[in-house]
C-alpha cells in the first residue's frame, strides 16, 4: 500500500455563515501529482491553506506525512515546498537574492544552500536573469522565478496553487515539464489549476471539489467513466428536418444532440460502434453531409457535467 | 539570518529617500547654524541712515541739528530738480529728506516749535521714520535746555553732549540671545528628520515584510516564528543604530570639541532616547500601513504634528498655555525641552530634569510598541 502524504479528514472551515469546506475527505499518495479541480468558491485554496497551516480550521484533521500539521510543525514544514497562487517574491531582491532568500528559510549551510539555488535557478531556466529585479521579468519569468523559490530547497511535497496564471504557452509548457520532473526526481505534487489540459497532461489523480465538498476523484480514466458523456459526434449537414433530428435522438446510445449553424454535435452514452450507426442512418436516408470527426470526453466535460459549473456562473452572473 | 540579512538588502535598495533626507537637513543645519552664530549680542548698532539735508538756517540751532545728524547717519545733499530728488528717493539713495528753514532758530527761541521743520520720509519705509524720530527727541531735548535759560550756543552743546550717551541694550531672553553653540542647531530639528528617516527606511522595509502573500509564504517555511520575529526585532534595531550612528558621526566631525563635552554626550543621549521614539512609531506604522502611499500619509501627518506641537519648529514660549499642556504628550516636546537645557547647564550634576526627560521618552517607547504589538494580536486573530 502506497504511504500516504496528506490525508484530510472531514475538514471543516467556515467563515462565518460561508462553508468553505464541507467534510472534505482527500489523500494524496507518496510519488502522485496530484490535481485539485474546482470552480471559483469551490474551496481549493483554503484546502491548501488548511494543509500548510495557514488557517485554523473548525472540524476535522489535517496529517501531512502522518503527523497532524500545526502552525509550528517546522519539522513538517521542511520538507513542503509551497507556490501560491499570488507571486509572493521580494520587489527590492534580484532573482537570485530572491531564491537564496526563501531557500535560506529552510537550508542554513551556506554551501548547500548555494548549491540548491543555481540548480533551481537552471530548473527555472532563469540563468540570464539571476541579477534581474522581479519587476523587469516578464509575467511567465515571475511565475518561474516563484517556482523557484518555491523547490529550491528540495521538498519531498511540493504545493502548487494555479503556478500558469497568465503565463504564456511556452513559459507554461516549461513549468509542466519541470513539474513532471519533479515528480520523476521523487517529489509528490499537489497541482491546481483552472485549467483541464494541464491537470489532464500532468496529473496521475484527480479530485473535484465543490461547494468545499469532493464532488469526484481518481484517475482521469476513471472520472471520464463517471461521467454520462461517452463519446461526441460532430458532422457538417447542410439541412436536418426536425423528423430527421428525432429519428437521430432515438438511435441508441444517442442522448443528446444539438443542431446549429450547419453544425451537428452527437453525445452518446458510452456503448460501441456508435459512429457506424449514425452513418448508417445518414446513408439510409441519403442525407449529404461533410466532415465528421469524433472526440473522447475531456477532462472539461467530466468538470461541467459534474460541477455544472456554466450554469451556476450564468445564475450567478 | 536570512530574514535580517533581507532587511538590510532592502534598505540598501531604498537609500536614497534617506540620503537627500540627510543631505537636506545637513544643508539646513549648516545654513541656520551659520546664521544663529551672527546672531550676537555685539552686532547691536543704530541703524545708519541716508539724509538729505537742506540747512537755509542763519542761526546755531539748525547748524547742531545738522551736526547731531552727521554723527549717526550720512548727509546728503538734496538735488536742486524734483525729478532728481524723486529718484534719489525711489532708489533708496535718500531716504529722508530735511529741510531747516531760513528763520528756525528766530521761531524756536520764540518758542514755535510745532511743525518748525520740513521732512518727508519714503513712504512705506520703516527705517526712514526712525530719523523722524531722532529729530523730534533732539529737538524736544534743545528746547528743554533753552526752556531752562541756557543760550542757544550752550543749549545745543549740551543737547549734542546728551544725544551721545547711550543706553546699554540687553536682552531680556537668554534663548534667543547668541550663546547657544553652532552644534545646538544641529540637535535641533533632530526629531522631524529622525522621525522621518525611520519611516522611510524602517516602517518600508516592514511593510514589504507585511504584505500578504510574503508574509503568508513567510509563515509556510519552517523557520519558526520566534526567530523570524527576532530577526525582524534585531533588524529594526540594526537600522536604528546605523541611522543614528551615522548623525552622530557626521556632529563628530563637525563639531567635535561639543561633540567631546559632557554637552555633547547628553545631546547624544537625548537623540538616542528619542530614536527608541521614533523607532516605535516606525513599528507601529510599518506594521498597520497597508502601503506607501498611506505610509507617507502617516510619516507627514505625524512628523509635522510632533514637531509643531512639541516646540521643534515652533519654540513653546509662543505658544498659548493651552497648547503647551496638549505639547507635553507628544514625545517631541520632551525631547525639545532637554535640548534646550543641554546647553545652558554646567555639569552633569545639574541633568536631573534630562534625565527625566529620557525616561518619558522611553515610556512613550514602549508604550507605543505595546500599542503595536497589541494591533497585531488583534489583526492575526482577526484574519
Amino acid at each position: 500500500m502506497a504511504e500516504k502524504v496528506v490525508e484530510i479528514e472531514n475538514l471543516v472551515k467556515r467563515y462565518k455563515e460561508l462553508v468553505a469546506l464541507d467534510h472534505l475527505n482527500l489523500t494524496v499518495e507518496k510519488g502522485e501529482i496530484f490535481g485539485l479541480l474546482g470552480p471559483n468558491g469551490s474551496g481549493k485554496t483554503t484546502a491548501i491553506s488548511c494543509i500548510l497551516a495557514l488557517l485554523n480550521f473548525d472540524k476535522g484533521s489535517v496529517k501531512v506525512f502522518g503527523e497532524e500539521i500545526q502552525p509550528d510543525s517546522y519539522r513538517i514544514k521542511q520538507q513542503i515546498g509551497v507556490v501560491l497562487q499570488n507571486v509572493a517574491v521580494f520587489e527590492d531582491l534580484t532573482v537570485q537574492e530572491n531564491i537564496d532568500y526563501f531557500c535560506g528559510l529552510y537550508i542554513k549551510d551556506k554551501t548547500e544552500r548555494k548549491k540548491c539555488v543555481e540548480e533551481a535557478i537552471t530548473f527555472a531556466g532563469l540563468e540570464d536573469f539571476r541579477k534581474f529585479l522581479p519587476k523587469k521579468l516578464s509575467g511567465g519569468l515571475l511565475r518561474r522565478l516563484n517556482i523557484a523559490c518555491g523547490i529550491a530547497h528540495k521538498p519531498k511535497l511540493i504545493i502548487l496553487d494555479e503556478p500558469t496564471v497568465a503565463v504564456d504557452p511556452q513559459s507554461r509548457n516549461r513549468i509542466l515539464e519541470g513539474i513532471q520532473k519533479l515528480n520523476r526526481e521523487g517529489a509528490t505534487i499537489i497541482y491546481t489549476s483552472h485549467y483541464m489540459e494541464e491537470v489532464e497532461q500532468i496529473c496521475s489523480r484527480i479530485a473535484i471539489l465543490d461547494k468545499g465538498r469532493c464532488v469526484a476523484s481518481g484517475t482521469k480514466e476513471e472520472l471520464k467513466a463517471m461521467i454520462k458523456t461517452g463519446e461526441k459526434i460532430h458532422m457538417e449537414v447542410m439541412e436536418l428536418t426536425p423528423e430527421q433530428l428525432e429519428e437521430i435522438q432515438s438511435l441508441q446510445h444517442v442522448y443528446q444532440l444539438t443542431y446549429d449553424k450547419g453544425m451537428l454535435e452527437i453525445r452518446c452514452s458510452g456503448g460501441k460502434h456508435n459512429l457506424v450507426r449514425i452513418l448508417d442512418y445518414f446513408q439510409q436516408k441519403e442525407i449529404s453531409f461533410g466532415r465528421v470527426y469524433t472526440e473522447l470526453p475531456t477532462l472539461n466535460d467530466v468538470f461541467l457535467e459534474i460541477t455544472g459549473k456554466e450554469l451556476r456562473d450564468l445564475a450567478e452572473g | 539570518m536570512q530574514v535580517f540579512k533581507a532587511f538590510f538588502k532592502i534598505l540598501n535598495k531604498n537609500k536614497t529617500a534617506m540620503i537627500v533626507y540627510m543631505v537636506i537637513y545637513l544643508a539646513l543645519t549648516f545654513v541656520l547654524s551659520s546664521n544663529g552664530q551672527k546672531n550676537d549680542t555685539s552686532d547691536f548698532s543704530k541703524v545708519c541712515m541716508e539724509i538729505g539735508v537742506e540747512n537755509q538756517d542763519n542761526g546755531k540751532l539748525g547748524e547742531a541739528l545738522v551736526a547731531y545728524l552727521e554723527k549717526e547717519n550720512e548727509i546728503k545733499d538734496i538735488p536742486k530738480e524734483r525729478e532728481d530728488l524723486l529718484d534719489a528717493m525711489y532708489y533708496r539713495d535718500i531716504q529722508y529728506v530735511l529741510i531747516i528753514p531760513e528763520d528756525f532758530t528766530e521761531k524756536f527761541l520764540a518758542g514755535e516749535r510745532e511743525e518748525v521743520l520740513e521732512g518727508t520720509a519714503v513712504p512705506g519705509n520703516n527705517t526712514a521714520y526712525l530719523a523722524k524720530m531722532e529729530i523730534d527727541e533732539f529737538l524736544q531735548k534743545l528746547g528743554m535746555y533753552i526752556d531752562g535759560g541756557y543760550e542757544p550756543e550752550q543749549a545745543a552743546q549740551k543737547t549734542l553732549d546728551n544725544m551721545e550717551k547711550e543706553s546699554k541694550v540687553e536682552f531680556l531672553s537668554v534663548e534667543d540671545s547668541g550663546t547657544k553653540p553652532a552644534a545646538a542647531y544641529f540637535f535641533d530639528y533632530i526629531p522631524y528628520i529622525f522621525l522621518c528617516i525611520m519611516m522611510v527606511s524602517l516602517s518600508c522595509v516592514l511593510i514589504i515584510f507585511n504584505e500578504k502573500n510574503l508574509d503568508a509564504r513567510n509563515r509556510c517555511s519552517s523557520m519558526s516564528f520566534f526567530q523570524r520575529n527576532l530577526q525582524m526585532v534585531l533588524g529594526s534595531l540594526g537600522i536604528m543604530l546605523l541611522e543614528y550612528g551615522v548623525f552622530m558621526l557626521v556632529a563628530w566631525i563637525m563639531y567635535p570639541n561639543y561633540m567631546g563635552s559632557f554637552r555633547g554626550i547628553l545631546s547624544m543621549g537625548n537623540a538616542l532616547a528619542f530614536m527608541l521614539v521614533c523607532l516605535s512609531i516606525a513599528f507601529l506604522a510599518g506594521r498597520q500601513a497597508k502601503d506607501d502611499a498611506q505610509l507617507n500619509m502617516a510619516a507627514n501627518v505625524i512628523g509635522l504634528a510632533f514637531s509643531f506641537l512639541g516646540g521643534v519648529f515652533v519654540p513653546i514660549d509662543l505658544m498659548n498655555k493651552g497648547m503647551q499642556k496638549v505639547a507635553k504628550f507628544v514625545p517631541s516636546y520632551w525631547y525639545v525641552s532637554s535640548n534646550n537645557s543641554i546647553w545652558k547647564i554646567k555639569s552633569l550634576s545639574e541633568a536631573g530634569d534630562i534625565y527625566r526627560n529620557w525616561l518619558i521618552m522611553l515610556a512613550f517607547a514602549i508604550a507605543v510598541f505595546a500599542i503595536a504589538l497589541m494591533m497585531n494580536r488583534l489583526k492575526a486573530r482577526k484574519s
